[in-house]
Order: C-alpha cells, then sequence, then structure tokens
C-alpha cells in the first residue's frame, strides 16, 4: 500500500532545498523512501537536485521536472528557487521514460513506455504522466496508453515548463536530466482511486479561426493565410512576437459537444500554442483541417465559480472516500501573469480546503506547468489554460 | 445583400470590435504585466528586507556572506552569485561562498580580476558587466552572458568583499534584464551588505578584545594568589632591577622584610664572599639582554649564615619589546644540595667497594627509609641513577621473575620476623634496559641496635647468570645428544672389554624387533665371534663386507628375516688403550626389498612393452586393412602413421612418417585450415574433398578430422580419415531432386483444389438461388417442393463440402495473419447462427478467466471455432438439459480454449481417427470428413495442440493450446 508524503520551499541552493524538502516531508527517516517526485522551477540546478536526492535515498527513484512554480501544502510561490516534493513509500508503482520526445515521435515513445509499463505490471490503473511541454502532440501520448493499457487507465499528470518563455524545460529521472523526456509512473495499488478535473474560466470570443492547412499537430494555416500572422495580427501582436508573448493571452478553444461542454461547465476546450516554426504553429494536439478555433478571454468570476463546482462535484463522487495525496497541474498562464498574489492564494485555498482531513491539507504537489491531462466525458483529454485537480483517495 | 453598404459597413464594424476585444486582452497583458513588474520590485524589496533581518542576527562575517550570496540571487533573480571575501592587496581569498555553501576553489582568479577592474570605480554599488569573455579553468564560469558585481573595501578591517550574480548563456532568455533602472535597488543592497559587513567585523573586533581583556584579567588574578601564596619568594623589580615588591615567603628566607628591600638590587645584600663569581656573571649578562635566566646562588641570610637559592628571573615587556620589570623566582634549597652532598659521599664509598668487589650493594636505613644501591647493582638490574625516580624497591620488585617473587619474599621475612640474621637466595630478575633474564646469587643481612630492633638491611649481589647458562647449555647439549642418538637410524651399543652393556639406543633395536641385541656386539674378534653365532643359530647368517664391516642376516622376534649392516670399532681411554667397543647397527632390509621391487618392476616393464608392441602390430594391420583412408599426427603436426590405402589412393603420403603435414598438404589450403580449427577446438571437424584420381576419376572424399586428447584435455593424436563418399552424394542429390519435384506437385495439387472449389462454388450458389426463386415463385406441387427440399439440402452439403475443401486449401497456402483478436466476440456471432440449428433449445455458454484478447489469425481461429461448436451443437442430444460450453483461460506460455458437449460423444474406435481427412464415424454422420481433419491442420498451422476426450453417450470435450504469440512490431 502506497503512502505520501510532500513539502515545499523557496531555497536558492538547489542542493540544500532538495535536503530541506525531504527532511519536512520524511523527517529523519528519508532515507526509506521508494519514489520521489520532484518538480522545480526553472532556476533551479538540476543536476544538483537529482544528485541529492539520489544520495539520501539511495534506494528510491526520483523522478523531476521544471515548472514555473509550486503550489504545496505550505502555499503557493512563482519564483525562480521553488521546489516541492511528493515523496512515495511502498512497491506498487513502476517506471518507464524516454530521453527524447517530440510532436512527431509521441506516439511511437509513448507507446514504448507503456509496453514496458505493462510487462512491468497488468494490474496498473492510473498513470502521472510528465512530458516536455515544449513541442509535443499531448492526443498522441494518450492514444499511445489507452491502446496498450486500455482506455479505463487514468492519465493524469502535466507537461513540464520554463517561467513561461517557451526557452527550455527539464525532466529528470535517476541521475539523468533531459531536456526532451519524458516519464510515466504507473500505481498498482489496489486500494488506490483517483478522480480528475479540469477548468479554466474562459470565454470565447468573436468569430472562430479556421483551420486550413494543417499536419498532424502543425497548424499551417488559418482562414487560408500563414497560420502564426493571422493569430498575431488577431492578438494584436507584432509577429515577431515569441510563444511566450502569446500564452497568456492568445488561449484558442476548440468547441466540445453539449454533454463534454455541461461536464465541462465551459463550451470550449482550450489549447495552446507551445511552439512556433517559421509562420507555422506547433499546436498542444493534433489539429485536422477545419477545426475551428477560438480566441478567448479571461472571466475572474467564471474562473472562481467553476472552481467552486468542480471540486464540489469532486467531493461528491468521492464519497466517503478520503484523500491521500493530491497532484495538481496549473496553467503557467493562470498564475501572477493572471491574479495578484491575493487572489491567486485565496483561489489555491479555493481548491485545498475542501480536502482537508482533520485541519490538515493532504499530502499536495502543485505546479505551474504549460498543460494538463484530466478526464473528461469518462475519457483521457489534455487541456491547456486550467487547474486540474488529481485526487488520490482510499 | 452582399452589395448592400450597410451590410458591409455593418460586417466592418463587426470585425473591428471583434479585434477591439481580443486586443483588449493585449491590453490588458500590458497593464498585468506592468502590474507584476512593479509586483516583483515590491518583492525585491521584501526579499532585501528579510535579508537584512536574518543578517542582523548573524555574529560572524562567514554567516553573513553565506546568506548575501543566496540573497543576491534571490533578490535580483539572477542564475547563480559567488561572494569572495579576501585581505585588501593580497591574492588568495579567505572565503569563497557560492550560493550559499562555503566551497573552496583555486581556479578562479580570472574572474576576481574582472570583477577588481570592473568594480574598482564602484565602491559599495553595482556594475552590471555584459558579455562576459572569461578564461578560467572552469567551464561553466566562461558561459556567463551578464553579471553584476559589488566590491567593497573596508579600510579599517583591510578586506575586501566581492561579490557576483550571474546568468549564463544557455538561460540567458530566462532571466530578466540587469537593468540600469535597477540602481536605486542595487545601491541599497550594496550599502545594506557593507553597512551588515561594517558592523560584523566590528562587533568581531570588540569580541575579540573583550576575550582578550577577561582572558588577561583572569591571568592576573590567578598570577597574584600564585605569588602571595607561594612558599617560594617572589620579587618584583623595576627595569633597573630594584625591587618594587616581594612576598612573605621572600622575607622569611632571606629574613629581610620589605620596607628593608624596597628601592634596593637583590645583589646588594644578598651576595656574600663565596657567592659564586661566574654564575653572578651569567645573571647579569642574562638580565642585561632582557632573557630569561635560571641559576642556583649561594646567598647570604640576613643573620650571615649562608643558603643556597635557586633563582628564576623573567623580565616582562611590553608589546612594543620594551623591558617593563623583572620577576624573581625564589627557593631555599639549602637541604636539598646538603642530602645531595651526602648521598654523594655515601655513593663513593660503595663505589670503592664495588670496584674491588664486583659486587653489588645495597642498603635500607629503616629509620628514614632511605635506599641506596651501588652503581654494579644498578649494571645488574640495567637502570642508571639519574634516570630512575622511581623507589627502588618497587624497581626490584618488578625485576624480579614472578616464579621466584614469593619464595625471595618468604625468605627475607626471617629476617623481620629475626628469625634469622642473614639469607643468601638464588634468583632471576629481568634486566630493565634489555629486558634480559639475570640470574643473581644474594646475600641479605640484618642489622639491629642494642635493644634488637632492626635497624636496616644490608645486602649483595652477584650476577651468576653465565655459570648458570653453561651450566644448563651442557646438560641441554647431553640431553640433544642423547635424544639423537635414541631417534636415530641407527643401533648403538658400547660394550667394556667383558662384554658388558654400557650404552645402548634401545629404541632402535624395539623398532627393529631384534630380540637379543647382544648377539650384534662383535668384540676384538669379529669374524669368530659370528661364525660361532651361526653354529648356536642366534643368527641366520653373515657376509664380510670390509674390515670390521659385516652384512647379518637375522630372524626377528616374528621370524621375518632383517638384513642388518654391522660395523665394530674399538673406544679408547684417555691413555689410547682400548677400553671397550662400539658397535654401530644399520638396519638395510628395506633397500634389500628395494632391490628385488626393482628387479621386478624392470621384468613387467620388459613384458609390458612387448604387449604393446604387440597391440601396436594389430591396430596398424586393422588400419592398414581400413576401407577408410587413415592418417595419425602428431600434436605438432608431423605424420606418425598412415595405413596402406591413404598411400596407395593418395601417393603425396606414402613415406610421409615423421614429416610435417604443413609441407605435405602446402596446396591444399583448405584441408590445412580444417586441421588448424579442430586444433583451436578440440573438436571433429569435417571436410568434403572433390578429388580427381590418377585414373581421371572424380571422387568425392568426406575427411573427419578427430582430436584424440587425454584425461586432462590435452592433445595427444590427430586422427584423420577419409571415406569415399561420391555414391551417398548421387542417392543426395537424387532425392533432393525429387523433393523439389514433389513440392511443385503438391502446390499445383493445392492451386489445383481451390481454382476447382473455387470455380464449382459459382454455379453451386447458381442452381441455390434457383432453387430459392421456384419456392418463392407459385404454389408448387408437394411431391415437386419435396423434390426441390432434397436439391436444396444436396445443394447445401456440397457447398458445405467445397467451403470445408476451400478452407483447408486456404490454410495449407496461406501464412498466418495475426492481430489482436477478442474471442469472445469471435464466438458470440457462432453461437448466434448455431442457436436456430437447435430448435429444441441448447445452452450456450461462454466462460473467460482473464482477457479474452489473444494474438491469433483471426480467419482461421473462426474456422476452428465454428467446426468444432457446430459438431457440438450437430451431434447434441435431444434432452433438455442440452448445452455447449466455451471455456478461455490461460497458462504461462499458451491460451486454452475448451469446447465440452454432453452430445452423442465419440466411440472409442473413432477416437483415435477423428483428425483423419475424410474420416466420418458412421455412414449417418453429416459431413464430408473433413472438417476436424481441417481444425487439426489450423492448430498445427498455429503450432499448437488439438486433443479430444469423450464417452459415447455422455459427450465430448475439445481442447484447443494455442501459443501466446507477439506482433511483428513488437
Amino acid at each position: 500500500m502506497l503512502e505520501f508524503y510532500s513539502a515545499s520551499a523557496r531555497i536558492v541552493n538547489s542542493k540544500r532545498a532538495i535536503q530541506e524538502c525531504m527532511e519536512i516531508a520524511l523527517g529523519d527517516d528519508y532515507a526509506s523512501a521508494d519514489l520521489i517526485i520532484i518538480n522545480a522551477s526553472i532556476g533551479h540546478n538540476f543536476q544538483d537536485l537529482v544528485d541529492q536526492a539520489t544520495e539520501m535515498a539511495p534506494n528510491a527513484r526520483v523522478v523531476t521536472s521544471s515548472c514555473c512554480g509550486i503550489v504545496g501544502r505550505e502555499g503557493v510561490s512563482e519564483s525562480m528557487k521553488d521546489i516541492g516534493i511528493m515523496a512515495v513509500k511502498g512497491k506498487d508503482f513502476h517506471l518507464a521514460h524516454t530521453s527524447s520526445i517530440s510532436g512527431k515521435t509521441a506516439y511511437e515513445e509513448c507507446l514504448k513506455m507503456a509496453h514496458s509499463l505493462k510487462a512491468s505490471s497488468s494490474s496498473i490503473n492510473m498513470i502521472y504522466f510528465l512530458a516536455s511541454g515544449i513541442d509535443i502532440a499531448n492526443d498522441q501520448c494518450i492514444r499511445a496508453f489507452e491502446e496498450v493499457l486500455g482506455e479505463g487507465v487514468t492519465i493524469f499528470g502535466a507537461t513540464s515548463s520554463d517561467n513561461m518563455k517557451g526557452h527550455i524545460s527539464y525532466q529528470a529521472v535517476d541521475r539523468e536530466v533531459f531536456e526532451h523526456g519524458a516519464f510515466a509512473v504507473g500505481f498498482s495499488d489496489p486500494t488506490l482511486k483517483v478522480d480528475t478535473q479540469a477548468t479554466h474560466g474562459f470565454v470565447a470570443v468573436g468569430e472562430p479561426l479556421i483551420v486550413t492547412k494543417s499536419d498532424g499537430h502543425v497548424i499551417k494555416e488559418l482562414n487560408g493565410k500563414p497560420a502564426w500572422e493571422e493569430y498575431t495580427e488577431r492578438l494584436g501582436l507584432d509577429a515577431s512576437a515569441n510563444c511566450g508573448d502569446t500564452i497568456p493571452i492568445g488561449a484558442l478553444g476548440e468547441e466540445l459537444s453539449i454533454d463534454l461542454a455541461k461536464e465541462y461547465g465551459n463550451k470550449h476546450i482550450l489549447r495552446v500554442v507551445t511552439s512556433i516554426e517559421g509562420t507555422d504553429m506547433h499546436f498542444a494536439t493534433n489539429c485536422p483541417e477545419g477545426t475551428k478555433l477560438w480566441l478567448t478571454t479571461r472571466d475572474e468570476e467564471l474562473i472562481f465559480s467553476e472552481m467552486d463546482k468542480m471540486v464540489e462535484s469532486m467531493r461528491v463522487r468521492m464519497g466517503d472516500g478520503k484523500p491521500v495525496a493530491v497532484f495538481h497541474a496549473d496553467c503557467l498562464a493562470r498564475g501572477r501573469f493572471l491574479f495578484n498574489r491575493i487572489i491567486k492564494e485565496e483561489l489555491v485555498g479555493k481548491m485545498q480546503f475542501p480536502f482537508y482531513q482533520n485541519n490538515a491539507c493532504p499530502p499536495w504537489l502543485g505546479m505551474y506547468g504549460f498543460g494538463e491531462f484530466a478526464r473528461l466525458g469518462g475519457k483521457n483529454e489534455y487541456h491547456n489554460y486550467t487547474t486540474a485537480l488529481y485526487v488520490l483517495y482510499r | 445583400m452582399l452589395d448592400n453598404p450597410d451590410f458591409d459597413s455593418l460586417l466592418e464594424d463587426y470585425r473591428k470590435l471583434q479585434l477591439r476585444v481580443t486586443r483588449f486582452s493585449n491590453t490588458e497583458q500590458e497593464l498585468i504585466n506592468t502590474r507584476d513588474r512593479l509586483d516583483q520590485e515590491l518583492v525585491q524589496y521584501k526579499r532585501m528586507s528579510d535579508f537584512n533581518s536574518a543578517a542582523l542576527k548573524t555574529t560572524d562575517t562567514k554567516q553573513l556572506l553565506a546568506l548575501t550570496s543566496e540573497a543576491i540571487v534571490d533578490i535580483f533573480e539572477v542564475e547563480t552569485a559567488y561572494v569572495f571575501e579576501k585581505l585588501s592587496g593580497a591574492d588568495q581569498y579567505l572565503h569563497l561562498f557560492h550560493d550559499g555553501i562555503e566551497v573552496v576553489c583555486d581556479k578562479m582568479r580570472p574572474l576576481l580580476d574582472d570583477i577588481e577592474v570592473v568594480s574598482s570605480q564602484t565602491q559599495g554599488t553595482g556594475a552590471i558587466r555584459e558579455g562576459l569573455n572569461l578564461k578560467t579553468e572552469l567551464h561553466y564560469l566562461n558561459q556567463f552572458a551578464k553579471a553584476i558585481y559589488f566590491r567593497y573595501t573596508d579600510v579599517d578591517a583591510g578586506n575586501t568583499l566581492l561579490i557576483i550574480g550571474m546568468v549564463s548563456v544557455k538561460n540567458e532568455p530566462l532571466y530578466r534584464k540587469l537593468e540600469p533602472r535597477q540602481d536605486s535597488i542595487y545601491n541599497v543592497f550594496g550599502q545594506q551588505v557593507q553597512s551588515l559587513l561594517g558592523n560584523i567585523k566590528k562587533s568581531e573586533q570588540i569580541q575579540q578584545q573583550i576575550n582578550t581583556i577577561s582572558a588577561s584579567e583572569l591571568e592576573l588574578k590567578k598570577l597574584s594568589l600564585i605569588a602571595t601564596k607561594t612558599k617560594n619568594g617572589v620579587i618584583i623589580t623595576d627595569n633597573q632591577g630594584r625591587i618594587e615588591w616581594a612576598n612573605d615567603s621572600f622575607s622569611e628566607s632571606s629574613g629581610f622584610s620589605l620596607d628593608e628591600v624596597i628601592g634596593k638590587k637583590p645583589k646588594e645584600f644578598l651576595h656574600g664572599p663565596e657567592t659564586d663569581d661566574n654564575t653572578r656573571e651569567i645573571l647579569s649578562e642574562a638580565l642585561s639582554k632582557k632573557k630569561n635566566v635560571e641559576v642556583t646562588l649561594l646567598n647570604y641570610h640576613k643573620s650571615g649564615s649562608r643558603y643556597y637559592n635557586q633563582l628564576e628571573i623573567t623580565p616582562v615587556l611590553d608589546e612594543q619589546g620594551n623591558l617593563l620589570n623583572f620577576i624573581s623566582l625564589q627557593k631555599d634549597i639549602t637541604d636539598e644540595i646538603r642530602a645531595k652532598e651526602e648521598i654523594l659521599r655515601i655513593n663513593s664509598r660503595f663505589e670503592q667497594i664495588a670496584e674491588k668487589s664486583q659486587i653489588g650493594i645495597w642498603e635500607r636505613e629503616f629509620m628514614d627509609n632511605t635506599i641506596v644501591w651501588n652503581d654494579i647493582l644498578m649494571n645488574q638490574y640495567g637502570v642508571k641513577r639519574n634516570e630512575t625516580k622511581e623507589d627502588l624497591v618497587a624497581v626490584w620488585r618488578t625485576c624480579v621473575h614472578p616464579d621466584d617473587l614469593q619464595y625471595v619474599l618468604d625468605s627475607q621475612q626471617k629476617l623481620y620476623s629475626k628469625e634469622a640474621e642473614s639469607v643468601e637466595l638464588e634468583y632471576r630478575i629481568k634486566r630493565i634496559n634489555d629486558g634480559q633474564w639475570r640470574y643473581l646469587k644474594t646475600l641479605t643481612i640484618a642489622e639491629t641496635d642494642e635493644q634488637g630492633e632492626l635497624q636496616r638491611l644490608i645486602g649483595s649481589s652477584v650476577d651468576i647468570t653465565e655459570t648458570r647458562l653453561s651450566q644448563e647449555k651442557l646438560r641441554a647439549s647431553e640431553e640433544k645428544y642423547r635424544r639423537i642418538i635414541e631417534n636415530m637410524n641407527l643401533g648403538l651399543i658400547e660394550t667394556n672389554l667383558n662384554g658388558e652393556l654400557i650404552f645402548m639406543n634401545e629404541l632402535f633395536f624395539k623398532n627393529t624387533s631384534i630380540l637379543h641385541p647382544q648377539h650384534l656386539v662383535l668384540g676384538q674378534n669379529p669374524e669368530l665371534a659370528l661364525q660361532q653365532r651361526v653354529i648356536d643359530k642366534d643368527i641366520v647368517s653373515f657376509r664380510k663386507i670390509d674390515d670390521e664391516v659385516f652384512e647379518i642376516e637375522i630372524l626377528d622376534s616374528e621370524e621375518k628375516a632383517l638384513h642388518l649392516l654391522v660395523s665394530t670399532g674399538n673406544v679408547l681411554n684417555q691413555s689410547s688403550k682400548t677400553s671397550g667397543y662400539i658397535n654401530i647397527i644399520l638396519d638395510i632390509s628395506s633397500e634389500k626389498q628395494l632391490n628385488i621391487n626393482f628387479e621386478r618392476a624392470l621384468a613387467e616393464r620388459d613384458s609390458y612393452l612387448k604387449e604393446v608392441d604387440t597391440l601396436k602390430q594389430f591396430y596398424e594391420n586393422v588400419l592398414n586393412n581400413s576401407p577408410a583412408k587413415i592418417a595419425v599426427i602428431t600434436p605438432d603436426l608431423k605424420v606418425a602413421f598412415y595405413n596402406n590405402l591413404l598411400a596407395e589412393q593418395e601417393p603425396a603420403w606414402a613415406n610421409s612418417e615423421g614429416k610435417s603435414i604443413k609441407g605435405l598438404l602446402s596446396d591444399r589450403q583448405d584441408f590445412l585450415s580444417k586441421i588448424e580449427a579442430s586444433l583451436a577446438s578440440l573438436k571433429l571437424v569435417q571436410l568434403e574433398e572433390k578429388m580427381t584420381y590418377d585414373n581421371g576419376e572424380d571422387k568425392y572424399i568426406l575427411r573427419n578430422i578427430l582430436p584424440h586428447v587425454n584425461q586432462k584435455n590435452e592433445l595427444e593424436y590427430l586422427v584423420i580419415s577419409g571415406v569415399n563418399i561420391s555414391e551417398l552424394k548421387e542417392i543426395q542429390s537424387s532425392v533432393t531432386t525429387k523433393n523439389e519435384e514433389l513440392k511443385k506437385i503438391n502446390t499445383e495439387l493445392d492451386n489445383f483444389v481451390y481454382s476447382v472449389s473455387h470455380d464449382l462454388r459459382s454455379p453451386l450458389l447458381a442452381i441455390k438461388g434457383l432453387i430459392n426463386l421456384i419456392f418463392q415463385t407459385s404454389s408448387l406441387d408437394k411431391n415437386v417442393e419435396t423434390y426441390l427440399k432434397l436439391a436444396e439440402d444436396s445443394v447445401l452439403r456440397l457447398d458445405s463440402t467445397i467451403q470445408e475443401i476451400l478452407d483447408y486449401s486456404r490454410n495449407a497456402r496461406l501464412d498466418l495473419e495475426l492481430k489482436e483478436v477478442d474471442l469472445a466476440k469471435l464466438v458470440e456471432p457462432i453461437f448466434a447462427d448455431l442457436k436456430f440449428s437447435a430448435p429444441e433449445g441448447i445452452e450456450l455458454e461462454i466462460e473467460i478467466d482473464g482477457n479474452p484478447r489473444i494474438i491469433t489469425d483471426e480467419t482461421r481461429m473462426s474456422v476452428l471455432l465454428k467446426n468444432i461448436i457446430g459438431n457440438a451443437v450437430k451431434y447434441r442430444r435431444n434432452i433438455p438439459e442440452a448445452f455447449v460450453k466455451v471455456h478461455i483461460s490461460h497458462g504461462d506460455t499458451s491460451t486454452f480454449i475448451r469446447i465440452e458437449d454432453n452430445g452423442q460423444g465419440i466411440t472409442q474406435k473413432s477416437l483415435t481417427k477423428v483428425f483423419d481427412m475424410f474420416y466420418r464415424g458412421t455412414s449417418e454422420s453429416i459431413g464430408t470428413g473433413l472438417g476436424l481433419y481441417l481444425c487439426k491442420e489450423i492448430v498445427d498451422k498455429f503450432g499448437g495442440k488439438l486433443s479430444v476426450n469423450s464417452e459415447w453417450g455422455q459427450g465430448s470435450t475439445f481442447i484447443i493450446e494455442h501459443p501466446h504469440k507477439t506482433l511483428a512490431h513488437e
């Protein structure tokens, strides 16, 4: 039976940062951890992080990803030196990874990871998946995992990021640090259940942009014009703008069916442009020609009300189950680039407080990244611009 | 509508509005970004405030430097930071901190130099540096794109602080610019660090001074107390030697009061006529050079009496080295000097005695409990007088051998108890200087006063070690030789002139079981004596070997013959006259036996060699008559043997014995390389050769190269044999050709069956269609309808037969097409189709353990299941509880599909034949007899097994064992 422990901190020195988190999470017993999941702001030295973690817990597997900020039991912080960990004791987990993944290889690489996980255990019922957020086709990742492990397996997790510059992101497995890697942790603890949901609170405005030419997840033309030019023109940005400039304001919405919209609390699911190549836009998922993409704007009231609804419906679905750990992925465009600190902390309070047990927050590892995985309409789905919660409960 | 200007205008307005809305997002974002920048500046000030609070709590420089190196990363959001502290003007740094941790690194010189140069103009403020192009030995330092420098010099403390926050080229896009507009925050930070550092340095200095003062005060208190309370005299003088203070002990020992001596120099009133001038000069010179001095001087008491004063004078200097005072410690050692003189006198007396007697002498006086040893005794115990601080009694006790100590103490006790006036003892001691054990002979005498009370003990001691050792050596030597003689393999008998035994090493005679050793004593005339003993049958025989040397045969206690070599000689006394005889006896029985055995072994060897020769001839004969050509090669590749056939058919081998095979086969490299391969692997290697004989005939020879190895797996011989396989080759070729023909015929037959079956089906289906049309047209005569029905049944049966033939043909022709197949989904339609074949009702059930999906050929699996399940339904019994159950389960290597029914079952007779082609259990059996044959063929194609259990009238169970398969890309 898996046991979870979390901690977060803002410390400049990477080795000291990981040491402090492990001591807070596990006390003197830090060497007994079997799995350590680390989320750290892009300003940290990732090699130092994993070296120190491995030194302190020599028998543990260590997985790491970069992000823009951390949400933990201790609160929320978005600086260059934040760190959060979820330490796990127990053997009911299985790890697969790739050192190189991109939009074009997303399906094949995830298929290999899925086969590896299946070979390790046939009882995996949930996967914590984390991949490089720069140039990735997330729907293809989901397709590959489902093909091997079945549609019933719940995929949760995020894509790693930097501080919204779209310049670089890091992933690490044990002592190896990658820039375009991915890892998947399959949990096979039969006593553990997971519930996931995502919410954004954006509203579509104006007429949609229509994809007139595309290749897989690469959008080449919108409304018959070079995609990036048309997109930045609608946003009022210069065509020389970079991806990071468009992320806070350029959320693109795809229309959902009526049923899904009802569950989601919104008519549109949002997507992000992960990188550009000339005037081609790399989309987070495959985007066939004819797809309509709406520009959207944020609605603060909707963000708060939808958050309440989401948390409430998750509580109802859990029934008598008690949360044992919460993983959380938030879009980096929903942090300090959207709210001031006070509102942000209020929003985090709204998502954490309902899961408190005996007046204490359960072990919590949240990060601000590029994208989020959560189920929608009973199927695994990839989201952008959302707050996604993954509550592990018994 | 499109031409309507109002609509166009409306559309344009809508477009603009849309752009305004979306672009408002951009404007809004810019506002958010501005707010975020302001927030960030606030955050920077807050972090600086946090740093300030933490730094104020620190108490030493290193803690502050560690915090500073973290703070610069935290506040300015740079990638990494270094803080150096060094002494102003010095090259080496005192401390180096990197992101909050002290590190040691001596390869950062270029970076330090750059900071020095760039920031020398900006004391305390930040200097932004871009495009660093450093050439340090640390590659990561050379990859930085920009940096902010701070440099502070604290003139009072004499040190310099260098701070650098850096961003690497790789991560530059992630970090905000270090903008000059942030000057104010740089300045505030700089001033803060400078001020904090200054405070800490001052605080450290003050703390150091406090510590020094505290230590000095304590020291002063201690010294005052010591000076006042000490029993020794203490004088403090000024730098001219005039007394400023003296303690009470000084007044007691000199007789002068403090008032009488203040302002005077000690020499003015303490020195007298017998005070040693040389010592005074030493004292004077040391003091003039401000040096410590320690001397013993004869001083004069106020009363005029003399006393010996031991002086230790220490000059007191200020920080600049100026002489302030002298402190003189004085000790009256008159008693010690006198005691010393007395001891010297006694010692001198003892030494004189020792010189003459070489005896160690000691004296123990009970009145004052003193003990004196002379130098001889000191030497005996290996101790030096000036190095021995211990009590001499204790030294003596330590040295006495533990085994002797109690005996010595008990003996001495007799002196204390007045049982004896003196005791003489011998005992061992361990000499201290070299750890040697020594034997001492001692005499201790007790001296008493007139009342008979013990006053002192006087003792002498003589080292008798050498004498004792000589005696022991002699004894040991005797013992050694005795043992040698006892244990040697020679018998030794010594007799006097009368033949009476003086010595005999009995062990030899016991071991050799000689009953009467005296029979071997030869005496003055040995030959005569031996002749008499043969007559008396004391010995069996004798033979003279040399003068006084005889070989004697004698019987031992078990009547076994012993052969002895006996030599006799005279024992001469000091007057060179014969005083007896010594006889030496050597048992040579085993040598005799060895000689006999050796001769037997030689005879056996000759016999064996003869046998080997015979065997060799036999095997050579066999090999020469073998139908194979045979050669035997030695490990160094020389021909050891070849048979006649080989020499005959391959003349090159004739007369090749002893020749190298490399030369023999120099034109047959293939053959040689196979021989080498066999040698390397030590395994049989075969070679097929085509040879053209002299008569022009081509022959195929199969050569076997077989290494023969011994038990240690070492090569002994290489046996090469050659067999003519020309006929075998011809037969092989013929069989291969026939196989090819057979394959072709089989393929053609398969194709023919497929084509015929396929072509037959088309007209049959047409007939079936026509019959159906006839059924639908109009009311038919009852008989016609019956005939048509029969015709339709026949057509259906024929179609079924053709379908089975086609299935068989497909199975034979086509490769497996593997994919993931859901067996449950495959069985469901079969059940659905068959449900209507049993109008009276049959229970069809599928049960699955585990995953229903397996990797298989879907078409073949469908045919297989249809046939077996179809048979089960077809041959059901007409009972209400009739069933067909399909059960799927998985093993480690295979999936098992079990089809069970409670139908008619199969007779024992048919059970072994059900999978034969065209086999039908009875003439009433419906079907072609191909179904189960096809099933078997399909399962064979899967690489699996098909088996059946059945009981007539009870039902059947078919088990398909399907091995697990994987898809090609897996």
